[in-house]
């Protein structure tokens, strides 16, 4: 057990249901489905961020590995993206995306825990996030889901952000919410480049991305909801630059 | 101005006044693009990777 891989996922955890506890608040006083959808997709990072937490501490058990492997590597950008689609897609379109991505869960779930497991490659003895798959896994054709949510995720959840930040950029408008997509963009991108770098040896990269994602998320949902009084009351009397 | 030119006051106005188009913060206009930027090509290179280790290369 070492700060890394206790603390560091633990923090990314309490961060992620802090964040998602104000985007519940939000969505109490305001509605909107993005919101709930991203305050869900943060209880799916915090539960990943715990279960990791649990397993550097304790080791893996079959609920904890099978709840990290369903929310942690699974659900989480999916279901955070699909908050970042009802805010920019058309509904009908978000609602029939919606539809297949709660469908595509529900049977993730069920797969996953109905699933057999290895005990041998349930790995306690070292610590440095890489060993964090799905190795384990027996039964087939669980694994190959993996990839169908993450990039559906990182389409939406990411590339959703940048579209956002551009279309913003263009009309010279609403400055905290270009800053604030472009950090959400890029939190979103850190846990994917943090599973990288651990696998190709880097102890704790993982763990860090996903505490780094974590705030940089929560930072760019801050920023975005919130105006920058002076630097915004500057644009409307600036000339162009060209 | 209107009475001395013919011209209604806010078309003489706009007429003179220099190109007031609206722009971020200096620092913000250079530094934007180029984040977007970098943003898409670590979209691909994400992309790519899950594709990579779907695919069993890694």
């Amino acid at each position: 057990m070492t700060v890394i891989n206790t603390l560091v996922p633990f923090t990314s955890a309490i961060v992620s249901f802090v964040f998602a506890f104000i985007v519940f608040r939000r969505y109490a006083r305001k509605g909107g489905a993005h919101l709930l959808l991203w305050g869900v997709g943060m209880i799916f990072y915090g539960i990943g961020g715990f279960c990791e937490a649990y397993f550097g501490a304790f080791g893996w058990n079959s609920l904890i590995f099978r709840s990290w492997y369903l929310f942690g590597a699974i659900l989480v950008a999916a279901w955070l993206g699909q908050g970042t689609v009802y805010l920019l897609a058309k509904r009908r379109i978000a609602n029939i995306t919606m539809a297949v991505l709660l469908v595509a869960s529900i049977y993730a779930a069920f797969r996953i825990f109905t699933a057999e497991l290895d005990p041998g490659l349930l790995t306690t003895s070292v610590h440095t996030g890489s060993e964090l798959s799905g190795h384990a896994i027996v039964t087939s054709g669980i694994r190959t889901l993996t990839p169908f949510f993450n990039i559906y995720g990182v389409v939406t959840l990411v590339g959703g952000a940048v579209y956002s930040a551009w279309i913003f950029f263009r009309k010279r408008v609403l400055l905290h919410r270009v800053i604030g997509n472009i950090l959400i963009a890029v939190g979103a991108l850190a846990p994917a480049f943090g599973g990288a770098f651990s696998r190709f040896g880097i102890p704790g990269a993982l763990y860090f991305g996903e505490l780094i994602g974590a705030v940089l998320i929560f930072a760019g949902f801050i920023r975005a909801t919130t105006p920058m009084k002076e630097a915004e009351s500057d644009e409307a009397s600036q000339p162009s630059t060209g | 101005m209107e009475i001395f030119t013919g011209i209604p006051f806010r078309m003489a106005d706009q007429n003179n006044s220099p190109p007031n188009k609206r722009a971020f913060p200096k620092f913000y206009e250079k530094a934007i693009p180029i984040a977007l930027g970098f943003l898409l090509f670590f979209i691909v290179v994400v992309l790519l990777y899950t594709l990579a280790v779907a695919a069993g290369v890694f």
